[in-house]
């Protein structure tokens, strides 16, 4: 009796560390008639998935990423679609790769889920993960399969998760499609001016939102916001960012908590930092006119 | 909806939403007594890693060598009836090669040939197999290439259709039965889940279809220990060698005696994987430990190495379709018809031109774009090392229009 509880124990113990299986998520074939799993999955870890996408892993590494599941399907000669379900370290992630790659979504009106579909491709973004799903011969019958497969995986994933931190930003003069979650320089490229470097320490615990913002003519202005854990975090962070901006911006005004910039292009921008979060405003066509006047 | 539990932003520090708003395109502070002058490039550092790029400048250039008979030139040829109702038009495709060719060289296509080529040569088409169907080299481009080689008296055999890795030029259509009579070459293979990759002596099957003595060295770059690989086995499945040296493919330094490039049209960040890249990656191995460190440096300094300097002769750019954003792996969303193809012998001026177009449509699309310097110091380098023209001023852009 002893011995079984004593298994049983260290069951529970080790179940945690156990690797999550994600292939029962994997639609059967001929969920959609006609179309059949063509060879056995596959799958990649965080360890291995340059072996999988190349130069195109960096992003998914940065933000956090656990595992890939790769499904191929085919239907007569020509029809193949590639499933590819991503379980991504937590909903954060998994929404930062989806404003990353999602562009101008469009959207099928009887699937209620986080997406955007083409006649070419499908992402689908739900709890911790991304579906990915390729139609490789863009053949307008494949949608509808696309969906079917959707609809699969989704209804047996759990609810969509917290994603509070997107509320930092104002949603009003916010261009449309600008939204980003950060979580490392990778992700921050286009919209950081400071640096190609983490000199805001990003990690998988302090993401950043950012997006653009217009009113008026003229090129939009940049808004980002780092929550940290608290203020010694971001306190650290600011220190630390002041100390490696670029050699390409010049620091034209400092306090203990903002220092006022000019980046490459000679736009103006601003980062202060209150309490547990630094904010980025930057691209702006002038310093806003208290931190010209210091 | 629940109000979110952070802190309150203080007013006083960081804006609330009704002040962001009001102080979106503020007046001008006081800042006529600021100097505005261009900041400098992105200077090197005293931290810059150590090449054998030296040992290439050193050695001699041949007849043929970058930038080509035609340096800054560039000619863009657009037809929409290259690519119609997503399909592509095999004929069309052909014509503005041949618009391409003769605009670029100011000869005819049969001039042209003798102008790079002798019916001894062995020619090597670099394609970019990735992303297929909507992404990858065009096989009907390759067609034009072949069908023009061909055509003027270089036997099929001595054409060899390449890239690095064989099973993605068989995924993307480089098949024996798609071009019968021409040689389809991987310069290794890699086994995404298994052991295959290994021979019986336990090292990568692929090992002799390298040049051990032709290599890009950069010194304590290794292939141990990088992220996104299990382990040393994980990496030398797909990358062959893990020390400070890429080797080159034997291909290219011992058959090929001239090189067509026909990279495909993407971006990658906010560069592009196009001319440069397509060579400067898929020539040689262990190229994993390269990305963080030196990525678009290698797109240059390997082009520099005399294997491909020297046999470099034609670069044809597959524009019909373009990505402008997620690349460089294929993201359909961002995939759009450039019905474009780009021909120059200076693949340094080619990039240049292409990088301004994309970030154009990158802006046009409402892609947030970083124009940092950065992003083409490896072009300006080049026209340092005088391998091609990187200023804009100094390219010269023809475009043709059907």
């Amino acid at each position: 009796m002893k011995k079984i509880l004593s298994a049983g124990l260290l069951l529970l113990f080790l179940a945690p560390l156990v690797r999550a299986d994600d292939t029962p998520l994997l639609p059967p074939s001929n969920l959609a008639k006609g179309w059949v799993r063509s060879r056995p999955a596959k799958v990649f870890t965080s360890s291995d998935l340059y072996g999988y996408i190349d130069g195109g892993a960096e992003i998914f590494l940065e933000y956090g990423f656990e595992r890939l599941t790769v499904q191929q399907y085919v239907s007569g000669k020509t029809g193949e679609i590639t499933l590819e379900i991503y379980r991504m370290t937590d909903p954060v992630a998994a929404q930062g790769i989806y404003l990353m790659k999602c562009g101008e979504e469009h959207r099928d009106s009887s699937f209620a889920e986080i997406h955007t579909l083409s006649k070419y491709q499908m992402l689908v973004r739900r709890a911790s993960f991304l579906l990915n799903l390729t139609n490789r011969d863009g053949d307008a019958r494949a949608v509808p399969v696309m969906l079917a497969f959707c609809r699969y995986i989704t209804g047996k994933l759990g609810p969509n998760g917290d994603l509070r931190i997107l509320d930092l930003l104002p949603r009003e003069g916010m261009v449309s499609h600008s939204l980003r979650i950060f979580r490392g320089p990778y992700s921050l490229q286009s919209y950081n001016p400071l640096s190609d470097k983490n000199i805001f320490l990003l990690n998988k615990s302090v993401a950043a939102v950012g997006a653009e913002y217009r009113a008026g003519p003229g090129e939009p202005e940049t808004l980002i916001r780092i929550p940290y854990p608290d203020t010694l975090a971001a306190d650290r962070a600011f220190r630390y960012a002041r100390s490696q901006v670029d050699t390409s911006v010049r620091i034209l005004t400092q306090s203990d908590e903002s220092f006022a910039f000019r980046d490459y292009r000679n736009r103006f921008g601003l980062l202060r930092r209150a309490r547990e979060i630094i904010e980025i405003r930057a691209n702006l066509s002038a310093l806003p006119a208290e931190e010209g006047a210091r | 909806m629940k109000t979110p539990k952070y802190a309150s932003l203080p007013d006083t520090t960081l804006l609330n939403r009704r002040d962001f708003v009001k102080t979106l395109g503020a007046g001008a502070a006081a800042l006529s007594g600021l100097m505005l002058g261009r900041p400098e490039l992105h200077a090197a550092t005293g931290d810059e890693v150590v090449t054998n790029i030296g040992d290439f400048m050193k050695t001699p250039k041949g007849p043929h060598a970058l930038p080509g008979p035609f340096p800054g030139k560039v000619v863009q040829v657009i037809d929409p009836q290259s690519l119609l109702n997503d399909a592509i038009d095999g004929r069309a495709v052909r014509r503005m090669f041949e618009q391409g060719v003769t605009s670029l060289t100011g000869k005819n296509m049969k001039q042209s040939f003798r102008m790079f080529f002798t019916k001894e040569d062995v020619v090597g088409l670099k394609v970019n197999p990735v992303g297929p169907p909507l992404i990858n080299t065009r096989p009907e481009l390759v067609d034009a290439a072949i069908d023009w080689l061909d055509g003027n008296g270089l036997p099929r055999k001595n054409i060899v259709i390449w890239d690095r890795f064989d099973y993605m030029l068989r995924d993307a259509g480089f098949t024996a039965e798609r071009f019968p009579g021409v040689a389809i070459e991987g310069l290794q293979t890699m086994d995404e889940k298994g052991n295959s990759w290994k021979g019986a002596d336990g090292r990568h099957v692929s090992i002799g279809n390298f040049d051990m003595d032709a290599f890009y060295y950069a010194k304590g770059i290794e292939g141990k220990g990088v992220r996104g690989y299990t382990d040393d086995e994980n990496y030398l499945n797909q990358h062959v060698f893990n020390n400070e040296y890429s080797y080159f493919g034997r291909l290219v330094t011992k058959k090929l005696t001239k090189i067509v490039n026909l990279p495909a049209f993407k971006n990658t960040g906010n560069g592009i994987s196009m001319a440069t890249k397509n060579l400067g990656y898929g020539s040689l191995c262990n190229t994993g430990r390269l990305q963080a460190p030196l990525v678009f440096r290698v797109c240059t300094e390997v082009l520099a190495a005399p294997w491909i300097r020297d046999k470099l002769v034609l670069t044809v750019t597959d524009g019909i379709r373009g990505q402008y954003d997620g690349g460089p792996d294929v993201n359909a969303q961002f995939v759009y018809p450039n019905h474009s193809l780009y021909f120059a012998t200076d693949p340094f001026a080619l990039d240049m031109i292409c990088q301004q177009q994309m970030v154009e449509k990158r802006k046009a699309m409402g892609v947030k774009v970083n124009e940092h310097p950065r992003f083409t110091d490896y072009l300006r380098l080049a026209e340092k090392l005088e391998l091609g023209i990187a200023d804009p001023a100094k390219i010269r852009l023809t475009t043709l229009r059907a």
